[in-house]
């Protein structure tokens, strides 16, 4: 069982279904929505390590045995059902069912992209920061980037206007997918591969799906920011046929 | 070289480190979350050959300090919202959003420094992170050699039932980073409640019995107290049986601590607090690893000088 765990309006994910079954892999979606509401949520811990069982309302059953890969572009924990309930115990039940996700993710032994970090469902997330320090490290263009009292207040915003900045009058942001290391795109500069690939090294996403900005001008790619949900669809073909080598233990008939 | 102590002056774990460091003679600035008002900072990344440089500075109480000056950091913040001259604001107020600045600036700093200037950092908030869910983290936990409780989350009170049957004296808690006291299972009592579970999975383990023991690693060091108590939750004794646990200092057996050292450092938490139960069948049974330890209890009771050894570990960055 190939899954795809999404929100119900993800059409990046949807997209990426579509485009399986054209390949000829048939993907069990798992939205967010339906996974608040599963008839049954079972997940064991012992010495003798982790089974995880979840039984979904339309009699659809997701084990630990019964999975081959994961598409995870989950943001948030599945709390609908609390979406009523008071504050307090809402913030609870969220933070408990988010806790369940993170563990019940990380412990299937099959390929998963992305793994959640305790920190973000959709997978790794650095800081802004960090994930810049380490693009300079790797041999990326880095711009100059400043936040604090009288600056940006978001680090993230703080990065893209950075690059944005360092870039000057017309440049343009790009989108690119990178998945365990290596670009999918196919007029990224030989130097941004490599440097990816070192950066990808660094922050520890050689098993990762994730999507980098860069500010563009000049030939210069500016690092711009990265997120654990990239645009799939800009990956292309390319894209669905890597990840459902990595996925999917069947053969995939080509496209046409 | 300057140590960053961020949180509250008055609370016991940043007053007794604050103390340690002074009796190194070291210099530390505090920044307190409830003057946060009177902070100013810049956080500033400027690339270069080989990387970036970390560059800008806080200014605290008149004083003004280079971020990358600062060589250790020792983090108990508290989110501005939660700051009560600030908490009655509304969210646009200017103290408060003055307040978000100063705190996620400090955030980015602490994320970054100790990869661009070698500043120690205990710990930073991404690497606490692990402890906001209890059964990843066992998955370490069971990585390096500890045993975990036989344990169950669920929603289905037939499979509940279950376990309780298989394991007998069964406890329940949270799987969250929402701090729960652990509880007995009464199976008298709570079986009318288990058709509460329906909306949310519940985690169950087995009561494991044995002293608890509470292990601090500061870096490389280990700091092991035993509580004695007959209590379900040894932190909450006086509550469950009327009277607090017995601390005293225990000695970990070698191998122990050299695996509680390598869980610590595997979850990038140079300062934590490790729970381990002593089970009668010879089990090192591991709970979880509390990423920012309320330490004094453990040093005064049981004598264990854990605030010197955090500050001698922050003075060496």
């Amino acid at each position: 069982m190939l899954l795809v765990l999404t929100a119900l309006d993800d059409a990046a994910a949807l997209s990426f279904v579509r485009a399986a079954a054209a390949a000829g892999a048939q993907c069990t979606v798992l939205t967010t929505e339906a996974m608040s509401f599963a008839r049954r949520r079972s997940h064991r811990l012992s010495d003798d390590g982790v089974v995880t069982r979840i039984e979904m309302a339309d009699g659809t059953v997701v084990s630990s045995s019964n999975v081959t890969g994961v598409v995870n572009r989950m943001l948030a924990p599945p709390d609908l059902a609390w979406r009523h309930a008071n504050r307090r115990e809402r913030d609870y039940a969220s933070a408990e069912l988010h806790a369940f996700t993170v563990s019940w993710l990380n412990a299937l032994s099959c390929p998963v992209r992305n793994r959640p970090s305790p920190e973000c469902l959709a997978g790794p997330a650095p800081h802004p920061f960090v994930a810049a320090a380490a693009a300079a490290s790797a041999g990326l263009a880095c711009p100059t980037v400043r936040m604090g009292t009288g600056h940006e207040r978001e680090p993230a915003r703080a990065l893209l206007l950075g690059a944005a900045s360092a870039a000057g009058a017309g440049s343009h942001v790009r989108h690119v997918v990178c998945l365990d290391g290596v670009v999918v795109a196919d007029d990224a500069p030989p130097d941004v591969r490599s440097g990816v690939a070192r950066l990808a090294g660094s922050l520890g996403l050689d098993e990762a799906l994730v999507g980098l900005d860069f500010v563009v001008a000049d030939d210069t790619w500016w690092f711009a920011g990265m997120t654990p949900r990239p645009e799939l669809r800009l990956g292309g073909h390319d894209l669905v046929e890597r990840l459902l080598t990595l996925l999917h233990p069947d053969p995939v008939a080509p496209s046409p | 070289m300057t140590v960053l102590l961020w949180g509250v002056p008055t609370e016991g774990p940043i007053a007794m480190v604050a103390e340690a460091l002074s009796r190194l003679g070291v210099d530390a600035v505090t920044v307190h979350p409830r003057a946060a008002g009177e902070h100013q900072v810049v956080l500033g990344l400027d690339p270069g050959p080989g990387g970036a440089t970390l560059t800008g500075s806080i200014q605290v109480a008149g004083r003004r300090v280079a971020l990358a000056g600062i060589r250790g950091a020792y983090l108990r913040p508290v989110e501005p919202e939660l700051v009560p001259e600030l908490a009655c604001l509304p969210a646009r107020a200017p103290d408060r959003i003055h307040a978000r600045l100063v705190h996620d600036t400090l955030v980015a700093f602490t994320e970054v420094a100790g990869t661009l200037t070698g500043c120690r950092v205990a710990n930073r908030l991404s690497s606490m992170a692990s402890n906001i869910s209890k059964p990843y983290q066992a998955q370490a936990v069971l990585r390096h050699g500890f045993s975990t409780p036989a344990t169950l989350i669920s929603d289905d009170p037939d499979e509940v039932l279950d376990f309780v049957a298989r394991h007998g004296q069964v406890v329940y808690k949270s799987i969250s980073g929402v701090r729960s006291i652990v509880t007995a299972f009464d199976l008298a009592a709570d079986r009318s409640r288990l058709g509460r579970l329906r909306w949310c999975p519940v985690q169950f383990q087995e009561r494991v019995l044995g002293p608890d023991v509470r292990v601090h690693v500061v870096g490389e060091e280990v700091f092991a107290a035993r509580a004695d108590t007959d209590a379900v939750d040894y932190r909450y004794a006086r509550a469950q049986v009327g009277q607090d646990a017995r601390l005293s200092a225990y000695r970990l057996p070698g191998d122990v601590a050299d695996q509680c050292v390598a869980l610590a450092a595997d979850l990038d938490l140079p300062f934590s607090g490790i729970d381990l139960k002593l089970a009668p069948d010879g089990r090192v049974v591991c709970f979880e690893v509390n990423p920012s330890p309320g330490f004094p209890w453990y040093e005064q009771e049981a004598g264990l000088p854990i605030s010197a050894a955090v500050a001698r570990w922050l003075a060496r960055g």
